[in-house]
């Protein structure tokens, strides 16, 4: 089935995107003590990490050549798209629980596209703590390093900040596909795979080669901090052109995730067997 | 209504269609499920062989058979969820598989134990979601909503979130949520398990009224006799994957109708009685008996090979009898065998 890109089409699907999507936070909100307590836990969750950090780098001035308001340049391009994802697109976390229920089946007698129903299944709330303590962690490292702000830089980060989105939304829908092909388990490797986003907090410097392979290749999370970084602060680095292809990367998670998605939909409506 | 380009022929058609499941074969336990990602085996299930159906519009249908016969599968694959390994599907011209989003438009579906409704929201805001959802416009929105709401009395549940409904009240929302696009076809798959005797007086209620009223072509599973009794010109019934009846729900006693029982009442207690009985009918094939009770012989026979009177003629000379009644076989004592595999299918033509 070959689909030509139809603008209306895509209007008329944002339009209830946004609609489906807004239920959920709203149920979200109106839980209200889940709200906070997703706030506050998100919060601390993340707290704990910069504690960490700030007391590091209490006692050395640097690590790997990187400063401390540096880091915190690399937590705000990590936990901002994060944060944006988890309001936005955190749905193919019930995947596998709407696998096991039947209630996928719902999906796919509804004259619109299983991946937008999907999506719009849940919106995580915490997401937002991720958010507020993300962007402070980035306006506060900008404000407080020689980050010099061109035209040109200001619209990088944007490309990146949208880019980056876009790719953490494509690889909650990649590791949740396992439950198509192994629906039955309660599989931590979706969790583990998402969590490896710790990584991309700290410059990829300090890590042994294994980790810098699972967090470019197998799980490139470095793509949306660590190199775009090096190119928002002019680092002195060979790695600089993978900053820059960042978006490349996002483009080829979000080919590979839509193939899958394809081949998923096609295992459970039984083509080819 | 509109059913498109089939004005008279049949609004589902269905050809040979046969589905069948590849299913890991796995052994128990870590070390099977470490062999078998080395070296998988797998076994063919075959769910649906060979169907062959037909639906006139406004027509319904009532579709069972035991739990595992196929009948979810065959729903799967009429509304789109799943593709036949071979065989055609035709839904109002459409095959449900190839034009999912266009045939989503033309059904609705009622899964008895699941809702579409949205758990945390007002009933009235998941209407208007579904709204949006299937393109309806304002204007045909408000005529069908008010239709469903005056008839399936809504009013007073439009503002409650879907979780707080009672299992009823949720069916009825249920209903109007599946219906509010105008389909003309609506599949309904087990809609009463769990409902009071009250609740499914009215939801057999409404689904009457727009059958009759509306021209709605309604494909029923069920487990429910009720339901199929009352709602049903004709009964479709599936036994492993194959299509056993298919005619009317009374018709169903004449093609099996065929075993009877005989209750003989002892005029005392008699430990040999179903001793002495199996030798008097020794030379009659298919007489069985048993004894329910000291003082009850019972004699399932049939009614073929061999007629009440002569049986009774066998039996009351070598047994004290003091009462005899024979039992017409029911609709519903039969599917009720057929379910539990006392009563053989003739898969033959007839």
């Amino acid at each position: 089935m070959t689909r030509r890109f139809d603008p209306r089409r895509f209007r008329r699907n944002a339009r209830l995107y946004l609609k489906l999507q807004l239920i959920q936070l709203r149920t979200a909100v109106e839980y209200r003590a889940d709200f906070w307590i997703g706030i506050i836990g998100a919060s601390l969750m993340n707290g704990a990490g910069l504690i960490f950090v700030v007391a590091l780098f209490g006692q050395i001035d640097d690590i790997a050549g990187w400063s401390g308001w540096e880091v915190a340049i690399l937590y705000g391009l990590a936990l901002i798209p994060r944060g944006l994802t988890e309001l936005f697109c955190d749905g193919p976390w019930t995947l596998r629980m709407m696998l096991n229920q039947g209630e996928f089946d719902r999906l796919l007698v509804r004259p619109t596209s299983p991946a937008l129903q999907t999506t719009t299944q849940l919106a995580s709330i915490h997401g937002v703590g991720q958010l507020t303590l993300g962007g402070t962690a980035f306006w506060l490292g900008v404000n407080r390093t020689d980050l010099d702000w061109t035209l040109w830089k200001a619209g990088f980060f944007l490309v990146i900040l949208v880019s980056s989105w876009i790719m953490l939304c494509a690889i909650n829908f990649l590791v949740n596909l396992i439950g198509f092909w192994e629906p039955s388990t309660q599989s931590a490797i979706p969790t583990a795979y998402a969590m490896l986003i710790d990584f991309a907090k700290f410059p990829l410097d300090i890590y042994s080669n294994a980790i810098k392979v699972l967090i470019t290749v197998v799980a490139p999370y470095a793509f949306i901090s660590y190199f775009p970084a090096i190119v928002l602060l002019d680092k002195e680095s060979s790695w600089r052109w993978l900053g820059l292809a960042s978006p490349l990367v996002t483009l080829i998670v979000v080919l590979l995730t839509s193939w899958l998605w394809g081949r998923a939909l096609n295992r459970y409506q039984g083509v080819g067997h | 209504m509109t059913a498109n380009n089939t004005a008279n022929g049949p609004i589902i058609e269905v050809h040979d269609l046969t589905k069948r499941f590849r299913r890991p074969a796995k052994e128990p336990g870590l070390r099977g499920a470490v062999r078998h990602l080395f070296r998988p085996e797998y076994e063919n299930i075959t769910a649906v062989e060979n169907v062959n159906l037909s639906v006139r519009p406004g027509e319904s249908l009532a579709y069972v058979g035991p739990n595992g016969a196929g009948k979810s599968t065959t729903v799967k694959l009429l509304t789109g969820i799943l593709v036949p390994t071979s065989g055609t599907v035709m839904v109002n011209g459409l095959t449900p598989f190839e034009h999912r989003i266009e045939n989503a438009r033309n059904i609705g579906v009622v899964f008895g134990q699941r809702t579409q409704l949205w758990w945390d929201i007002p009933v009235i805001e998941s209407f208007r979601l579904l709204g949006d959802i299937y393109e309806i416009t304002e204007d045909q929105f408000a005529a069908s909503f008010a239709e469903l709401s005056d008839v399936l009395d809504l009013e007073p549940l439009l503002k409650v979130p879907a979780r707080q409904l009672s299992l009823g009240q949720r069916m009825r929302c249920d209903l109007a949520a599946s219906l509010l696009h105008q389909p003309p076809v609506l599949y309904l798959d087990e809609p009463t398990i769990g409902l009071d005797v009250s609740v499914k007086a009215r939801f057999r209620q409404f689904i009457r009224y727009m059958h009759r009223e509306r021209g709605l072509t309604v494909m029923l599973t069920s487990h429910d006799l009720g339901d199929i009794e009352e709602l049903c010109d004709r009964m479709v019934m599936i036994d492993k994957g194959k299509i056993v009846y298919d005619g009317a729900l009374n018709e169903i006693t004449a093609r099996f109708g065929w075993e009877r029982s005989l209750h003989l009442t002892l005029t005392e207690p008699d430990k040999s009685a179903v001793e002495t009985a199996s030798r008097a009918l020794a030379k009659r094939t298919g007489a069985v008996a048993s004894q329910p009770e000291p003082t009850v012989v019972t004699v399932t026979f049939d009614s073929r090979e061999a007629s009440p009177g002569e049986l009774i003629r066998d039996l009351a000379t070598v047994l004290a009898v003091t009462d005899i009644r024979i039992e017409e076989p029911s609709a519903e004592s039969i599917i009720r065998r057929l379910y539990e595999g006392d009563l053989q299918f003739e898969t033959t033509n007839s």
